[in-house]
C-alpha cells in the first residue's frame, strides 16, 4: 500500500510541477509582447552567481523593476549549454565568462550588438568584443608565495623557472586537472610567452617543453586536499591564484600572499556581459535595460564592496578592497590577443592533457 | 503443453491485444526516436566535420600515453574487481541472511550503508581513515615511524575501497535471491545426505546464477566507469572516466569522450551478450510451489564458524568507520576538516545552521526528489513491461534487438545524450508531438530516465529469471486478465527487486550536477546546482565544510526514502509473492498444470 502511495504522490507531485510551470511560461509570453515597463522579465545565464551574488542582484533588481529569472553553473556549463541552446536560444543575458569564451559564443552568431550607457566609463583598451560583448570585472590570475616561507630573493620571477628550482621541486602547486579558468591561465601563462606562427598550434617546441617540465617537477593537489590550506602550512608556500579570491582566501587560511609579476605581465581576464540573439523579432528592451543596470558604476561599486573584485568601470573601481587594489598595483596586465587564444585555446589544453600531463 | 494453448486462444482475442499493440508501438517510437536518432545525431555531428568524416581522434588519442594508459587501468580494474567485489558480496549476503551470524541485523546495516554512502564523499571518508593523517595511518606510523604516510594510493587503494564500495548491488539483488530461495529444496537436499558446501554448491548459486551474471557484469561495470576512487585515493593510477567527463565537457575535444565512452561501452556490452547466451543455455530455479522462508543456517564446523563470525564484524568495521567519521567530521570546523584532526576545539554547529536555515536550498531538494524518483519510478515500470516481453519471446529475433537497443545509454556518456536530444529537438518536432526540449522542465528527468534504463532492464531480467513462469499460467487459467495477472501476480514477485531499483535509481540522480547544469529548468534549480553554487571552492573557502554537510544531508534523505521505498515495500512483497513463512505453508497440490500457491488471494475460486 506504501507503495502505491507513494507513486500516487510522485506522480501528483510531477503533474503538478508540469502544470505549474506550463501556467508559467504562458505568463512569460503575455508578458513579453506587453507592456514592459512594469513587467522587465529577463533570463540571465551565469557563472558568477554563486556564494550569495545571486540573492544580492535578485534583491537589487526586483527594485529596479526587473523580473530575472537566473541558471547558474560554472563557465565552461554555461557556455556549453549556451552553444547547445544556439539554434533556440533561451537566455537573453549572459556575463561572467571570460574574452576567449565570449569570442567563441560571438562566433556563433549568439549576440545582438548593443552599446551599454556606460561604455565610456571603461578603459577604451579593455572593450574589445566589437560592440557586441563589455566588460565588467576584472581578474588576474598571477603566481604568489607564502611570505612565511619563501623570501624574495629565493621566490622564482616567472612561471618557467619554477621547474629548474630543484629546492621547489614537489613544493609548487600545479593543476591537477585543466577544466577550470583559473587552472587554464596557468598553463596559458607558460605557453604564451612561446609563440611561434611555425611552431605546433602556433607554439615553439620549447614552450611546450617548459609546460611539460613545470608540470612534472611540481607538486598536483588531491582530491581531498585543499590547496590553500597547503599554501598556509608552508607545505605548499608557491602556488597561483585569481586576484579576487585572495582577501578572502587570506582571511580563512591566515596567510600573506605575495604575487610574483614577471616581465611578461600576469595574465589579466575580463568578465563580459552581453545580449543574446534570439532573431530579429525580439524585443531586447528588456535585456538592455538590464546591461544598462547591471553594468552601471552605481551598481557595480556596491556589487565589489559586497563580494570583491576589480571592476572595469573606471568610476566603480574606487570601491575595490585596498587589498586588492595593492595586489593589482603590485601586477602589471599582460598583454593577450585573445583572438588568438580562442582560435587555439581548446587544442592547447587538449593537447597538454593527453600528452604532457604526468 | 495445455496452459499454453490457452493463452493461446486469449491472446488471439483480437481486442484484448490492442494495448498490447500499443505498447509495442509505444516501444518502437520510444526507441526510434529517443534513444536512437538523438545518438545518431550527436555522432554525426561530432566526427562529421566540414562535410566528412573526421577520424583524427583516433590519432590523437594513440598519440597519447596518458590515455592508452587510463584505458589499461580501467580495464586492469574492472577485471580485477568483478573478482573481489563478488568474493565480498557474496560474503557479506550469506552472512547476513544465509547463515547464522550474531548479530547480523547490525552487520546488515553496515553492509547496507554503501547504498546511501557512495561516490566522492565515501572515498572521503575512506581517506579519514587511510589517508596521510587518516586514524589508521597514525595508529601505524606509532608502530612504524619510517612508514610513508601517503602509503594508501594508487591502484591497491583504488581496488580497496571499490571492492567495499561496490557491494551496494550484492546487497539489494543477491539479497532478494537469498531471500527468495526455497527452503523445502535445501531441506530435501540434507536428508539426502548433502553438507553444507554442497548444499551451497549445488543449489544455492545454481539458483541466483541469473543474478550473479547480472552482478558481474556490473561490477565490471562500475570498474570500467570508476570515477570518484580515482580521482581520489587513484594517485598515479588514472582511469579514463574522468577523462571522458572532462573532454565531454569542451566541445572541441568531445570526439575523444565519445570514441573513449564506445570503447568502453562496447566492451560492457560485448560482456553481456556473452553472459546473457550463457544464460540461455539453461537456468536453474526451484520447482517447488509452496516456496518457504529459507532458514537460516547454523555453520557446523566450530572453527569455520569462528572464522567466519570474525570476518564479518571486521568488514563491519571497514565499512562503517568511514561513515561514522564522515558524519563527526561534518561537525569540525575547516581547520578541522583541512588537517583532518576530530577535536572538540574544532566542534562546530555552523554548518549544519548555515544550510539548514537557507530556505532556498528546500526547493531544489523537492525538484531533485521529484525529478529522480519521477525517473525512477517509470524507468522501473517500463522495464517491467519491457523485460516481460523480451522474456516472453526468448526466440524472437526482434525482442532481442528491442532488449540490445535499450542498452544503447551504456554507450555514450550521459552528457552527451542530453546534447543529442538537444540537437535533435530544439525546435518543435513531429516526432515529440511538436514539443521542443529545450527549455522544458521534462527533459532533465527524461534523461534521467533514459540514463536509468540499461541497469535497470538488466536486474529486472534477471529477477525474471527466479520467476515461477507456472504462476502466471495459473492466473490466467484461473480467468484473469492478463492485466490483471501482470497487476496481482507478477508485479508483487518483482516487487523487492523493482523496488530496490527505485531506491537505487532515485540516489543514483538525487544530487547530479553535470546532466543539471547542462539542462535544469531557470524556475526549478536541482539540488546539485544549489550545493555548488553554496559549495564552490572559488566563491567560499569554507566550501570543503558545506560540502560534507550536504553529503550528510544527502545521506539522510536517501536512507530515509530507501527505508520507506525498500525497507517497508518489499516486505509487503515478499508477503504477495509467495514467500511464507515456513509456519504458515499454504499446501496446495502440485499438480501439473502448476497451479500453486499463486498468491491470488483464493485460489479455490478463481474459476476451477
Amino acid at each position: 500500500m506504501k507503495k502505491k502511495w507513494l507513486l500516487t504522490l510522485t506522480s501528483a507531485m510531477t503533474l503538478f510541477l508540469l502544470g505549474a510551470c506550463s501556467s508559467e511560461e504562458s505568463g512569460e509570453n503575455t508578458g513579453d509582447g506587453g507592456n514592459n515597463d512594469e513587467n522587465k522579465e529577463v533570463l540571465v545565464y551565469s557563472n558568477s552567481l554563486a556564494g550569495g551574488r545571486q540573492e544580492w542582484i535578485d534583491e537589487k533588481a526586483t527594485e529596479a523593476g526587473f523580473d530575472v529569472q537566473y541558471v547558474e553553473a560554472g563557465g565552461g556549463e554555461v557556455l556549453n549549454r549556451l552553444l547547445a541552446e544556439a539554434n533556440s536560444p533561451q537566455a537573453d543575458v549572459t556575463f561572467g565568462m571570460d574574452e576567449a569564451m565570449f569570442f567563441e559564443l560571438l562566433d556563433e552568431d549568439l549576440f545582438v550588438e548593443y552599446e551599454p550607457s556606460w561604455v565610456n566609463e571603461l578603459p577604451e583598451e579593455t572593450n574589445i568584443g566589437e560592440g557586441y560583448f563589455h566588460p565588467l570585472v576584472e581578474q588576474r590570475i598571477f603566481l604568489m608565495y607564502n611570505e612565511e616561507f619563501v623570501s624574495a630573493e629565493e621566490a622564482p620571477e616567472n612561471w618557467q623557472d619554477l621547474s629548474d628550482m630543484t629546492e621547489f621541486a614537489q613544493k609548487y602547486r600545479v593543476p591537477a586537472q585543466l577544466g577550470s579558468g583559473t587552472d587554464q591561465k596557468a598553463i596559458l601563462s607558460i605557453l604564451l610567452q612561446y609563440v611561434d606562427e611555425d611552431g605546433e598550434l602556433g607554439i615553439a617546441q620549447e614552450g611546450w617543453d617548459e609546460v611539460e617540465q613545470y608540470l612534472a617537477n611540481g607538486y598536483q593537489t588531491p582530491e581531498n586536499e585543499e590547496q590553500l590550506q597547503n599554501f598556509a602550512d608552508g607545505s605548499v608556500p608557491i602556488s597561483y591564484h585569481f586576484l579576487g579570491g585572495i582577501p578572502a582566501a587570506e582571511e580563512e587560511f591566515g596567510f600573506t600572499a605575495v604575487p610574483i609579476n614577471p616581465e611578461q605581465g600576469v595574465i589579466t581576464m575580463r568578465e563580459q556581459i552581453a545580449i543574446i540573439n534570439k532573431g530579429e523579432d525580439n524585443d531586447y528592451s528588456a535585456a538592455e535595460e538590464f546591461v544598462d543596470w547591471f553594468g552601471s558604476a552605481e551598481i557595480q561599486s556596491a556589487f565589489v564592496e559586497e563580494f570583491g573584485g576589480l571592476p572595469v568601470n573606471e568610476i566603480a573601481s574606487e570601491s575595490a578592497s585596498d587589498r586588492l587594489l595593492e595586489i593589482a598595483e603590485a601586477t602589471e596586465p599582460m598583454e593577450v590577443d585573445w583572438n588568438f587564444v580562442r582560435e587555439n585555446l581548446n587544442a592547447w589544453i587538449e593537447k597538454v592533457e593527453l600528452e604532457l600531463m604526468p | 503443453m495445455n496452459s499454453s494453448k490457452i493463452t493461446k486462444f486469449r491472446e488471439s482475442n483480437y481486442l484484448s491485444k490492442i494495448p498490447f499493440y500499443l505498447f509495442c508501438i509505444f516501444i518502437a517510437w520510444f526507441i526510434l526516436s529517443l534513444l536512437i536518432l538523438p545518438n545518431i545525431n550527436v555522432l554525426v555531428d561530432i566526427f562529421w566535420v566540414d562535410g566528412q568524416l573526421s577520424l583524427s581522434a583516433f590519432d590523437r588519442l594513440s598519440r597519447s600515453d596518458r590515455a592508452i594508459r587510463a584505458v589499461l587501468n580501467s580495464f586492469l580494474l574492472a577485471s580485477v574487481l568483478t573478482i573481489t567485489v563478488n568474493i565480498v558480496g557474496t560474503f557479506i549476503v550469506l552472512a547476513t541472511e544465509y547463515f547464522d551470524i550474531k548479530g547480523a541485523k547490525l552487520l546488515r546495516v553496515g553492509f547496507m550503508s554503501t547504498l546511501v554512502f557512495s561516490g566522492m564523499v565515501l572515498n572521503n571518508g575512506y581517506l579519514y581513515v587511510y589517508g596521510q593523517n587518516g586514524v589508521l595511518t597514525n595508529l601505524l606510523l606509532q608502530v612504524f615511524p619510517n612508514m610513508d604516510p601517503n602509503w594508501f594510493t594508487g591502484f591497491p587503494a583504488v581496488l580497496f575501497v571499490m571492492t567495499f564500495a561496490c557491494t551496494t548491488n550484492h546487497m539489494l539483488f543477491l539479497r532478494n535471491g537469498v531471500k527468495g530461495l526455497d527452503n523445502n529444496t535445501i531441506e530435501a537436499a540434507k536428508n539426502l545426505g548433502s553438507n553444507q558446501w554442497q548444499v551451497l554448491r549445488q543449489i544455492v548459486f545454481p539458483t541466483l546464477f541469473p543474478v550473479i551474471i547480472t552482478l558481474v557484469i556490473m561490477s565490471f561495470q562500475l570498474g570500467l566507469g570508476a570515477m570518484a576512487a580515482p580521482t581520489m585515493v587513484g594517485g598515479e593510477f588514472e582511469t579514463i572516466s574522468p577523462l571522458i567527463l572532462n573532454f565531454t565537457q569542451r566541445p572541441a575535444s568531445r570526439d575523444l569522450a565519445a570514441l573513449l565512452s564506445i570503447i568502453l561501452g562496447f566492451a560492457q556490452i560485448i560482456l553481456l551478450i556473452v553472459m546473457t547466451r550463457n544464460e540461455k543455455k539453461g537456468n536453474f530455479m526451484s520447482i517447488s510451489k509452496t516456496k518457504t522462508r529459507v532458514v537460516k543456517q547454523k555453520i557446523e564446523n566450530p572453527v569455520l564458524n569462528g572464522i567466519v563470525h570474525v570476518l564479518a564484524y571486521v568488514l563491519f568495521l571497514i565499512y562503517l568507520i568511514p561513515l561514522v567519521l564522515v558524519v563527526l567530521f561534518s561537525f569540525m570546523n575547516l581547520q578541522g576538516i583541512s588537517q583532518s584532526i576530530l577535536s572538540l576545539e574544532y566542534f562546530t554547529l555552523d554548518n549544519y545552521a548555515d544550510i539548514l536555515s537557507n530556505r532556498s536550498n528546500f526547493g531544489p531538494l523537492l525538484t531533485s526528489m521529484v525529478y529522480s524518483g519521477g525517473a525512477a519510478v517509470l524507468a522501473v515500470l517500463f522495464m517491467i513491461l519491457v523485460a516481460r516481453l523480451v522474456m516472453k519471446n526468448k526466440k524472437n529475433k526482434l525482442a532481442e534487438w528491442t532488449e540490445y537497443l535499450f542498452y544503447i545509454p551504456w554507450l555514450l556518456p550521459g552528457l552527451m545524450i542530453a546534447l543529442g536530444l538537444i540537437i535533435s529537438y530544439d525546435s518543435p518536432s513531429l516526432l515529440l508531438f511538436g514539443n521542443s526540449v529545450v527549455g522544458s522542465v521534462w527533459i532533465l528527468p527524461l534523461i534521467y530516465l533514459i540514463m536509468m534504463l540499461p541497469s535497470t532492464l538488466r536486474y529486472i531480467k534477471g529477477a525474471y529469471y527466479s520467476f515461477d513462469n507456472n504462476l502466471e499460467d495459473a492466473s490466467r487459467i484461473l480467468g484473469s486478465s492478463s492485466i490483471r495477472t501482470f497487476v496481482q501476480v507478477i508485479l508483487p514477485a518483482l516487487l523487492p527487486t523493482a523496488l530496490a531499483l527505485v531506491a537505487l535509481n532515485f540516489n543514483n540522480f538525487l544530487a547530479d550536477y553535470d546532466l543539471s547544469a547542462f539542462l535544469y529548468h531557470p524556475a526549478y534549480p536541482t539540488l546539485g546546482i544549489a550545493i555548488r553554487k553554496n559549495a564552490d571552492a572559488a566563491n567560499n573557502v569554507n566550501a570543503a565544510a558545506v560540502n560534507l554537510v550536504y553529503s550528510v544531508i544527502i545521506m539522510g534523505v536517501s536512507a530515509i526514502m530507501f527505508y520507506i521505498v525498500y525497507g517497508r515495500g518489499s516486505k509487503i512483497g515478499e508477503r504477495k509473492s509467495g514467500i511464507k513463512k515456513s509456519k504458515k505453508v499454504i499446501k496446495a497440490p502440485v499438480i501439473e498444470t502448476g497451479i500453486g500457491d499463486t498468491g491470488v488471494s483464493d485460489p479455490t475460486t478463481g474459476g476451477k
